[in-house]
């Protein structure tokens, strides 16, 4: 149904959507997660022009929208969008909202316009506001006569840009049930969301973008609970992480110590937390340097909020081993890291990580 | 991490400031076995102590070797929960002296 190829957005020097190339299959119910400021919003306004891409092509229903020849206003009919601020006519009842796409662009009547207008507004629950004003309505209710004004336009597919974040709290679920409804209704939609339970249950596909690309592409099984790759496992477990390199045996333990006890104190660490953390990274070096004359080591650690642990991963040159098999058993510092933490040694390709997980208490 | 001695006619007394860990503890070892020298009996007071690793505990352990090989005594002082934590996980509790105050302390 739609089809992208290569596509990329620059705003001046700065690359939004580096290159994009996916096939939206009609009746899919797609989300797209991510981070703020990754090109989510911009990759769903490209698929219908209101933003020109820089580069690549776009397919829909194999018509080659960016071609000079098409008509770009019949192509972006199958598509609606609903916005973040409804994007809706103030100054026109909420029926009239309905009806003055139909009229004007599909060329229906007013009366057959209106009947299926006022469908329309049972279907998202608000038939009895059909005469109110917009500027009546609450934020749910707005942007459920903007997901009716999509409908009226009979689009082959929604694409939804962040469709609850503009709402108080109390209003998101009523907006989430209408589009659980059309997901149901076998409706095609794309849906750029930070609701994640919601993205989880309505989406049979999952979209991770990151950095101008779609990083990971899968089922919503694999994007929350197993997902493939490193920057969507920190999204979903909302991963916060702290890094040290570490390039010579004469490093500067109290600058490492320092910065590390900053880290844990932004996330509110306990006392003993940080100085179990702190062992667990000193212990290590103490044992490579034994094992070593050179160091050449990136530090990472690891605080997932979603499943409150710590991992700490050592990677080093493959030539070094495992640091902690080589020492002595009874060494006292493997005696503390045994203690504090759970460890777990692989090698890929000539790197070797060591990955403590702290035990929890 | 900071030492100050304290010396007296029965006993020497090290009070150690701030942290153990790889970077001091070859001053604790230098400042512990000089200690041990001049007296007969130690103290060391962990009460303003924040962190030890292994390597402060190795120094302890090179000095309970000296000590056995001369009869002299060593206590160590007013441990704060988490350094005695380490002290048990190594094994080290056993070997020394360990009191929740420093019995001299006015």
């Amino acid at each position: 149904m739609i089809k992208v190829e290569h596509l990329e957005k620059k705003f001046g020097n700065l690359v939004v959507l580096k290159d994009i190339s996916i096939e939206i299959h009609k009746g899919e119910v797609i989300s797209i997660i991510g981070p703020s400021g990754t090109g989510k919003s911009t990759f769903l306004r490209c698929l219908n022009l209101l933003e020109h891409p820089t580069n690549g092509k776009i397919f829909i229903d194999e018509i080659d929208i960016l071609d000079k020849n098409t008509d770009v206003p019949k192509v972006r009919q199958k598509m609606g969008m609903v916005f973040q601020s409804f994007n809706l006519f103030n100054h026109l009842t909420v029926l009239e909202n309905l009806t003055i796409g139909p009229i004007k662009l599909l060329g229906k009547t007013k009366e057959s316009a209106e009947e299926k207008g006022m469908e329309l507004l049972k279907l998202v629950g608000l038939a009895e506001k059909a005469d109110s004003f917009v500027d009546e309505l609450s934020g749910g209710q707005k942007q459920r006569v903007a997901i009716a004004r999509c409908l009226s336009m009979d689009p082959e597919i929604i694409l939804f840009d962040e469709p609850t974040s503009a709402l108080d709290p109390t209003m998101v679920s009523e907006v989430l049930a209408v589009i659980r409804r059309l997901a149901r209704e076998g409706m095609t939609l794309a849906i750029v969301t930070h609701e994640m339970d919601f993205a989880r249950d309505v989406s049979n596909r999952v979209l991770y973008m990151d950095e101008g690309i779609i990083y990971e592409d899968g089922p919503p099984e694999q994007i929350f609970e197993n997902p493939q790759r490193e920057k969507t496992k920190a999204f979903i477990n909302r991963i916060r992480s702290f890094n040290y390199h570490i390039d010579s045996p004469d490093f500067d333990l109290y600058k490492m110590h320092a910065e590390i006890e900053q880290f844990c104190e932004k996330h509110a660490f306990s006392h003993k937390m940080i100085n179990d953390i702190l062992l667990l990274v000193e212990e290590p070096l103490v044992l490579y340097k034994a094992q070593s004359k050179e160091m050449n080591i990136d530090i990472r650690i690891s605080y997932s909020e979603k499943h409150n642990n710590v991992e700490i991963t050592f990677e080093y040159p493959k030539k070094v081993g495992n640091i902690l098999d080589n020492a002595e058993e009874d060494d006292i510092g493997v005696m503390i890291i045994n203690n504090k933490a759970e460890s777990h040694f692989e090698t890929i390709d000539d790197k070797n990580k060591l990955r403590l997980t702290l035990k929890k208490n | 991490m900071e030492i100050n001695e304290v010396k007296k006619d029965t006993y020497n007394l090290l009070n150690v400031n701030g942290r153990l860990d790889s970077t001091t503890a070859p001053e604790f070892e230098k400042a512990l076995l000089n200690s041990i020298d001049a007296a007969k009996e130690n103290l060391v007071n962990f009460k303003d102590l924040k962190y030890i690793s292994s390597s402060g505990l190795r120094v302890l352990l090179v000095a309970a070797k000296k000590l056995s090989a001369t009869g002299k005594k060593l206590t160590i002082t007013a441990m704060q929960d988490h350094i005695k934590e380490v002290f048990d996980i190594s094994g080290f509790t056993g070997l020394f002296n360990i009191l929740p105050e420093n019995p001299y302390e006015q």
